[in-house]
């Protein structure tokens, strides 16, 4: 049961991780970037 | 301090120096399109392993799918290192019975070697079988090594192209790293750890009759394959609880020097690789040089720290100066074949990059020796660092010096020829906020709840100490211990692997996003009004930055812990 639980917790971390990075991904959306050099 | 001492240092300096350029030079063929010396004997099995995977090595990945990818292969990594460690007592290759090791443990030593940590909370030479030590531990080191190098070449390559939508391909790449670079390094470096006196056996514990006439039981096993790889990739997992101050892992001075190199190698060569393939050598020279600086005075520290010895031993008029018959200051935790200066060096070495590996006992350091050891983490290990992860560490730290310049002059900053916009500048934020976040919070926690009090052994601002160095240690992906925390429990055991899956893939996600934005841009032909970025003044501006923005997150978490204990030991009171 223990072992169910831990190897959830692992799947479940590495899911969080791929979430992060849709937030990266919506991140570089955001950009708006003018270039401000002379 | 010892001329010899400072000769040994300068010796190591010397050879990680010579090595950076020839080692960059083949990670850039490695990396690039240029083939290798191997490719005729390595090609071949490289092509099977991708026939056999299923991959075509010539489709490059986006950003995003690159880190897909990276996440599936680490995913499968952890779990199968996690059962493996479960089952190891039903499994052969385990001549002394050892049974499975609890979940909590289990967990903690899966994440803490799929994330290139290596942080034990046991002993390997009690608790893990050979095939949890060869299958399990030395092909994770091999391949969050591999790992870590892919995504520092990514981001590279994300510097380097123009205009492009994708950053390679990591089972490339991971293959590749494997193959070409850590294998073929690691053979020589077994054969030499061998020649100096480390086992490479599956026979079983000896049991021998000692000169008193005692049976004693003396571990070894498949030590010097391990060795080669726990240094080379920034891993440090030693098979022996006491790790590189076991003589069976580190035997003489030689090998001290040699293991010293290896830690530093493949993180200092990828530095002149970057500058390779930017197009220019002297970019990497400056990210090589910033380095140096920092593992200089670092290494002076802890040198003079240890070599004056304890004050409270010297108000004893305990003799504590050096002499042919005594190597002097705070031998405590040292090993004599080592003395003050290659201790200093080893520890400097294998806390500056992200190995871990110790050839003395960091909790027996004095509280600035100590303080100086935990600082080198606290700057998110970019001196030198681990393989890959030190160059993109420190690319993260180019691109908020290069952005802070701009602030200044009003000017879109650049870096290598590419523009730094708000979108890079929040992601390299957020990469460089992930280590400190986990490190404080969660020492924070431990300090005021019961399961994280009781593994405490030391008192006072130490025992802070002992807590502050764990998460310090598990974020910044270094792996090496204090040893004054009973760390083996449930609350430790998750909340460390907790601290280390952030400090990894919270900071490896936004970086690979760098590269992919950074790879979509097109070059910049430098103008007057470009920073220079590999001169000295921006060498300056850059380690201004790394000290400001690395060190003083952490300031006031350092002077709760060693600087008021150093203080303390001056009016005489101990921890």
């Amino acid at each position: 049961m223990l072992d169910a639980i831990m190897l959830t917790l692992v799947l479940a971390s590495f899911a969080v991780v791929g979430a992060y990075a849709s937030l990266c991904e919506y991140l570089l959306g955001l950009d708006t970037d003018e270039d401000v050099s002379p | 301090m010892t001329s010899a001492g400072w000769l040994e240092i300068a010796l190591f300096a010397a050879i990680t120096g010579l090595l950076a350029r020839p080692l960059g030079g083949y990670l850039a063929r490695v990396y690039g399109d240029n083939g290798t010396p191997l490719q005729p004997l390595i090609g071949p099995v490289e092509d099977t392993l991708y026939r056999l995977a299923g991959i075509k090595p010539e489709i490059e990945q986006s950003w995003l799918r690159y880190t897909v990818s990276l996440l599936v292969f680490h995913a499968v990594g952890t779990v199968a290192l996690y059962s493996l460690l479960r089952l190891q007592g039903a499994l052969p290759l385990n001549p002394l019975g050892l049974g499975s090791i609890s979940q909590d443990l289990a967990l903690n030593t899966a994440v803490s070697f799929v994330t290139n940590t290596s942080w034990q909370s046991y002993s390997g030479e009690t608790t893990l079988s050979y095939a949890s030590q060869m299958i399990g531990i030395t092909v994770q080191s091999f391949l969050s090594a591999a790992s870590g190098m892919a995504v520092a070449i990514a981001v590279i390559r994300g510097f380097a192209r123009r205009r492009s939508v994708t950053i390679g391909n990591f089972w490339v790449d991971l293959t590749r790293g494997t193959l070409y670079v850590l294998v073929p390094i690691c053979v020589i470096a077994s054969v030499f750890l061998i020649v100096e006196g480390v086992p490479q056996t599956l026979a079983p514990a000896a049991e021998v009759i000692t000169l008193e006439g005692r049976p004693q039981v003396i571990a070894r096993g498949p030590v010097a394959s391990q060795e080669a790889i726990k240094l080379l990739s920034g891993d440090g997992g030693g098979f022996f609880n006491a790790n590189s101050s076991h003589p069976f892992e580190d035997p003489t001075p030689l090998t001290n020097i040699v293991e010293a190199v290896l830690i530093f190698a493949l993180g200092a060569a990828l530095t002149n690789c970057f500058g390779r393939m930017v197009g220019s050598e002297r970019q990497g020279w400056v990210l090589f040089s910033v380095m140096a600086i920092l593992f200089g005075l670092g290494v002076s520290g802890i040198y003079a720290s240890e070599a004056r010895g304890n004050p409270a031993l010297t108000a004893l008029r305990v003799d504590e100066t050096v002499s042919s018959s005594a190597p002097g200051g705070n031998m405590e935790g040292k090993e004599v074949r080592f003395g003050i200066a290659g201790s200093a060096l080893f520890a400097e070495a294998s806390t500056a990059s992200s190995d871990g590996a110790v050839n003395a006992m960091h909790e027996s350091s004095s509280p600035l020796g100590g303080g100086i050891l935990l600082a080198n983490m606290m700057v998110d290990e970019v001196i030198i660092g681990g393989p890959g992860s030190g160059l993109y560490g420190m690319l993260l730290f180019c691109i908020v010096a290069v952005f802070m310049a701009g602030l200044m002059i009003g000017r879109t900053p650049e870096y290598v020829g590419k523009k730094i916009g708000s979108s890079e500048m929040k992601l390299a934020i957020l990469a460089l906020i992930a280590v400190p976040a986990a490190t404080l919070g969660l020492t924070a926690i431990a300090c005021v709840v019961q399961p994280g009090l009781a593994a405490l052994t030391n008192a006072g601002p130490h025992g802070y100490s002992d807590i502050l160095y764990a998460y310090t240690s598990a974020a910044a992906t270094n792996g090496s211990a204090f040893a004054g925390l009973s760390a083996n429990s449930p609350f430790y055991n998750l909340t460390l692997a907790l601290a280390m899956f952030v400090g990894r893939f919270f900071v490896i996600v936004p970086v690979l996003a760098i590269a992919g934005s950074l790879a979509a841009k097109d070059l910049v032909p430098p103008s007057a009004g470009t920073l220079a970025t590999d001169r000295a003044l921006f060498l300056c501006f850059l380690l201004g930055v790394i000290v400001i923005v690395g060190g003083l997150t952490y300031l006031p978490a350092l002077a709760l812990g060693p600087i008021i204990e150093h203080f303390q030991l001056l009016g005489g009171r101990l921890y």
